[in-house]
């Protein structure tokens, strides 16, 4: 690893194709947001078109919509950034709904988006936090796989906690 | 019991992706244990009852050190203790909503003894060490010391041992207040020179099972006390208080340099509204508490932003030194009087310390 290595300021683009298909033209800042592309990049140099197999169109999109905001908001460099970039996480995954905020999460996870993986597995957290067992079922449609009595047992365990 | 194939069948699950719920499919188990290292302990043992995969997932232990990592992000656990009219602890979740009690029952504790408990991070063992005086006469505080006896349990250990160090003073708070750079930290008894009350402070260290004398931090004078000691952003720190409405805070910045004692705030008297002053539960009762004080602080809250106090082991307030602000912190359902003591949860289970003895309440996963 060069440590001197600070790319160049001359805006790049990279074009990044989805598993559909769908292209897109990002800028090299906000794209090597993204571990996986970061080391891509490196590794391979001069590749402009970076093939994405394990994520489709709408979800790379949405990835990169959340690069995009957050490397704008870090060029500006105004006091007050991260309340920006706070609020706008914020209304980022206010209303997203368990099937979009799954295929994020993997989109994220596979490629290396370490902050938005925080800010979703955060979410995921905040959907857990303070439910009880049947409220956690409910929430996520699982059904217990517990035999009889195992539940019990663990309850038990830990009676303090479940009176 | 689960069978070993179901547990075989868990772990090879669990290595691969986790099935989280139909609507969030599988995910890598790795993001999973990320999530669940987010929650407070309470929301762990729901999950814990959620599904084989939930409660296997809570055991596994990446996710137990993902979430010790984490630990500190949480709001503590306060653990009150109070023995009248029935000895029970009370657990207090600061990180739930609602400031959620957990009761438990306890046994009498009939001794006074001496207690500590910690964990060093170099030998990464947890000790707990006792510390029992023999006296003539039953008042530690007047009757004179024939012997003085010290056990260590390391945990994993079935036996308490006997070592021969000793305190090189008299320690007369029950237990530890502060644990810094795996040194247990207990207050001498004061006692006078010239006009001046002083109290020490005696460190144990849990790796190499010594006890050192510490110097406190100024001198004092005749209307200021030192009162206890408390771990505030991992320093050893001591609370001083005086006769004027004021207690000062003192923080050893560098564990290593006894210079480095620092005045870091000062935080005046302040009366929370949960106070109930018309109903006193006889002190003489209080078998394993012989603290009463009026103020102690006990942790720092929100990273650091604000200082939670006790106020007259009955009721709790945090302060805000950048604004200068005190909060009440009402708790409903706590006894009268009480002991607390800070509790950071962590998945990391302290059973193996009771082999043989099997715990009777589990505050652990």
């Amino acid at each position: 690893m060069s440590s001197s290595s600070t790319t160049t300021t001359t805006t790049r683009l990279l074009m990044l194709k989805a598993s559909d298909g769908v292209t897109f033209e990002v800028e090299e800042a906000v794209a090597t947001k993204l571990g996986a592309i970061n080391n891509m990049v490196e590794e391979e140099g001069s590749e402009d078109l970076i093939c994405l197999p394990n994520v489709n169109g709408k979800f790379l999109g949405m990835v990169l919509e959340w690069c995009k905001k957050h490397a704008n908001n870090n060029t500006n460099s105004d006091k007050g950034n991260d309340e920006v970039n706070k609020w706008w996480d914020k209304e980022f995954v206010m209303d997203l709904d368990q099937n979009t905020l799954y295929h994020l999460l993997m989109a994220a996870d596979y490629l290396s988006g370490t902050e938005l993986v925080d800010l979703l597995t955060e979410k995921v957290a905040s959907m857990i936090r303070g439910k009880k067992v049947e409220e956690i079922r409910e929430t996520f449609k699982i059904k217990s796989d517990f035999l009889p009595g195992q539940e019990e047992e663990i309850r038990k365990k830990n009676s303090w906690a479940f009176e | 019991m689960e069978s070993n194939d179901e547990n075989e069948n868990n772990r090879n699950r669990c290595e691969n992706e986790v099935q989280l719920g139909i609507s969030l499919g599988g995910i890598p188990s790795e993001v999973f244990f990320d999530i669940l290292s987010r929650l407070p302990l309470t929301s762990l043992l729901q999950c814990k009852l959620v599904s084989q995969l939930y409660c296997s997932s809570v055991k596994h232990p990446l996710a137990i050190s993902m979430h010790l990592s984490r630990a500190n992000l949480n709001n503590p656990f306060l653990i009150c203790f109070s023995d009248y009219p029935i000895s029970k602890l009370d657990i207090v979740d600061l990180s739930s909503p609602g400031n959620d009690v957990f009761s438990v029952r306890t046994p009498n504790f009939p001794l006074a003894s001496i207690f500590g408990f910690g964990f060093h991070p170099k030998t990464k063992e947890y000790k707990a060490i006792k510390i029992v005086y023999y006296t003539e006469g039953s008042n530690i505080f007047t009757a004179a010391i024939k012997e003085t006896e010290v056990y260590i349990l390391t945990l994993g250990d079935s036996e308490w041992r006997h070592i021969v160090q000793k305190p090189l003073k008299l320690i007369t708070c029950p237990a530890s207040d502060a644990l810094v750079n795996g040194n247990l930290h207990w207050l001498t008894m004061s006692y006078q020179i010239g006009e001046e009350i002083l109290r020490d402070i005696i460190s144990f260290d849990l790796a190499t099972e010594d006890f050192q004398v510490i110097s406190q931090p100024i001198r004092l004078g005749p209307n200021k006390f030192l009162t206890h000691l408390v771990t505030l952003n991992d320093c050893l720190s001591a609370v001083i208080s005086s006769q004027f409405g004021e207690n000062e805070i003192w923080v050893l910045k560098d564990y290593n340099v006894k210079e480095s004692w620092t005045k870091e705030l000062v935080i005046p008297d302040h009366v929370p509204l949960g106070f109930t002053m018309n109903c006193a539960p006889p002190t003489r009762i209080r078998l394993n508490g012989t603290r009463k004080r009026a103020f102690r602080v006990l942790c720092s809250l929100k990273g650091g932003e604000e200082i939670l106090f006790s106020y007259r082991d009955r009721c709790f307030a945090s302060f805000n030194p950048s604004r200068g602000e005190f909060k009440d912190i009402q708790i409903e359902g706590l006894p009268v009087e009480f002991e607390t003591i800070v509790h950071v949860g962590s998945l990391v289970s302290v059973d193996a310390a009771f082999a043989g003895h099997p715990a009777q309440h589990h505050l652990v996963v």
